[in-house]
């Protein structure tokens, strides 16, 4: 399914949740990814009809999503927000909201506990929410986003408060769902959460959208903004003084001990086409390569500033 | 929808809410549980205990019980989910918004429905211990009119006030003033002010019940004090009930309920 938002904004008297955003999302992982405050969650609200945009439109394979309640058969929404109604058990919370979308009661018994067992829930499932760690109430919140098997599916800040192997856990089944063509929406504000799952990213500062796309795709876009690339090698000395020979090269670092030298090119296009033929050249065994600013923290970090 | 109406009624059954309504449900019970008591104390004054069960059910259920459990439940059919932030769970659902806010407002219907028969089945019981079975019997008219006014009552109340609950962020200082300070005052003013509260209506249904309590008052007035035809009543509360019921739907659909703000 393809998600449009088309010049959205919303904001709450003077304050502006999100400015003029305009996008198109389709099938596989894409991360919203700002710092606290951004307009994320504003953002997946619009985008999961709870809230009315001030300006543009949010639409669903061309359907608009406010007020337009048949739509949620086809979405998947976990709130950031921990909210629960803390009496229920664990499975009465899901069985009933899963019960919402329609299905008969053994179906809606069958996809409830397959859900809570996708998050490894089934344990805890018959005690009440209201006495789970923070962890467990994430995953049961997981839980009634996937429990109906939603085409669309939009995760706010799903990794908070998650221990290391929920994490992990939560991170396969992110990428698993996007792998099996369904349109995730993961929004965060820790980068390299959002890196493990997906290489497309949507980032936003204050409400505005400041790049959309492939996180290396993106980096290339900065191409006046001077690349870091570490080569680890076993002639240190004969790459550096080849490399300094070019003009795009602003600096190297070399650490004789560990066989590793530092290059920072204003050209990264130019430096990566030209490296092989170097390498080649001067026999000059590469034992890793990579950019430490290549990374979403380095190019959240330009794009921000 | 019954799915919807079983869901909501076993949130409510769990919930803490639940022990606060009965506890006021029990209050009426324990006035009448001192009154049994102080007959006892004044057995040579003859005091027929049973005469008071129209003043008890018109005071303690209709004046007091009815409105407070109204207030507080009615403005949390929606409040509490907008408060409590699961607004998100039901409103990301497949369903139209006025389908879950019907459900809940007949499951709170439902539970305030039975807190209501029973205490006032314990109350009316009590005050006819000293009559015996037959006394028990013989009022039993009277206690099935009561019984009716109340069931109507809720619902008119509860519906305004789920309206007031949809349409206010803070939904019960309205509301409370509202039972307390409107609805009192205005309910014996000349004029025509009074058709703008419930209780006109109410009383309207409970002729007896309300010249008994307010025989003094009325007396007092320098007006002659006119109540709204039984039919009459009845037709307004029920058309107050789907009105309210239709407005505070409307209101939820089209107003935006901002749960938090990044």
């Amino acid at each position: 399914m393809i998600l449009e938002a088309a010049q959205l904004s919303k904001w709450y008297g003077p304050v502006i949740g999100v400015n003029n955003l305009s996008f198109t999302i389709g099938p596989g992982v894409t991360g919203f990814l700002g710092p606290n405050g951004a307009g994320k969650s504003t953002l997946l609200k619009l985008m999961t009809g709870q809230l009315r945009p001030s300006k543009g439109t949010v639409r669903i394979d061309s359907r608009p999503v406010w007020n337009n309640p048949g739509i949620n058969t086809h979405l998947g929404y976990c709130p950031e927000q921990d909210a629960f109604w803390r009496f229920l058990t664990g499975w009465e919370f899901v069985h009933g909201l899963t019960r919402m979308y329609g299905f008969a009661e053994s179906e809606a018994c069958e996809r409830a506990r397959s859900a809570i067992q996708t998050v490894d829930m089934e344990a805890h499932a018959a005690r009440r929410i209201g006495g789970y760690s923070k962890g467990m109430r994430q995953r049961i919140k997981l839980a009634q986003a996937i429990a109906h098997d939603p085409d669309v599916l939009f995760l706010d800040e799903p990794l908070n408060g998650m221990d290391p192997v929920g994490r992990r856990e939560t991170i396969r089944l992110i990428r698993g769902m996007g792998r099996s063509g369904k349109t995730v929406v993961v929004s965060s504000h820790i980068l390299h959460e959002v890196e493990e799952m997906t290489d497309t990213i949507l980032l936003i500062n204050h409400g505005r959208q400041l790049a959309h796309g492939n996180i290396f795709e993106i980096r290339e876009l900065i191409d006046t903004h001077p690349l870091k690339v570490t080569i680890r090698c076993d002639r240190v000395n004969v790459l550096t003084s080849k490399l300094m020979e070019f003009d795009d090269v602003l600096s190297v670092e070399f650490d004789r001990e560990k066989g590793q030298l530092t290059v920072e090119t204003n050209r990264p296009g130019e430096f990566h086409k030209r490296l092989p033929r170097i390498v080649l050249d001067h026999d000059i065994r590469i034992h890793s390569l990579w950019s430490p600013d290549e990374n979403l923290e380095a190019v959240f970090d330009y794009l921000v500033r | 929808m019954t799915f919807l109406i079983r869901f909501f009624i076993r949130i409510q059954l769990k919930s803490r809410r639940l022990a606060a309504t009965a506890l006021l449900g029990l209050f009426p019970v324990a006035v009448c549980l001192l009154l049994i008591l102080i007959r006892s104390v004044l057995e040579n004054h003859d005091v027929s205990i049973h005469r008071l069960y129209p003043q008890v059910s018109f005071f303690l259920y209709l004046h007091f019980l009815l409105p407070i459990l109204a207030v507080f439940v009615g403005s949390g059919i929606v409040g509490d989910e907008a408060g409590e932030q699961t607004l998100s769970y039901l409103t990301s659902r497949p369903i139209p918004k006025w389908k879950w806010y019907l459900a809940k407002f007949l499951a709170q219907l439902m539970i305030l429905g039975v807190v209501l028969l029973i205490s006032l089945l314990l109350s009316y019981t009590l005050l006819h211990i000293p009559g015996g079975i037959r006394g028990w019997l013989e009022d039993l008219p009277n206690l099935a009119t009561s019984l009716g006014v109340l069931a109507l009552g809720l619902a008119a109340y509860l519906s305004l006030f789920s309206l007031f609950g949809a349409a206010f962020r803070k939904p019960v200082p309205s509301a409370l003033l509202f039972t307390f300070g409107w609805e009192n005052l205005v309910a014996y003013f000349p004029g025509n002010a009074k058709l703008l509260t419930l209780v006109h209506y109410l009383h309207s249904l409970f002729p007896t019940f309300f010249r008994a309590r307010a025989q003094g008052i009325l007396g007092m007035l320098p007006f002659e004090f006119r109540l709204a035809g039984e039919w009459t009543a009845l037709i307004v509360l029920i058309l107050i009930t789907a009105g309210c019921l239709a407005g505070g739907a409307a209101i939820l659909t089209l107003r935006e309920y901002r749960l938090d703000r990044d």
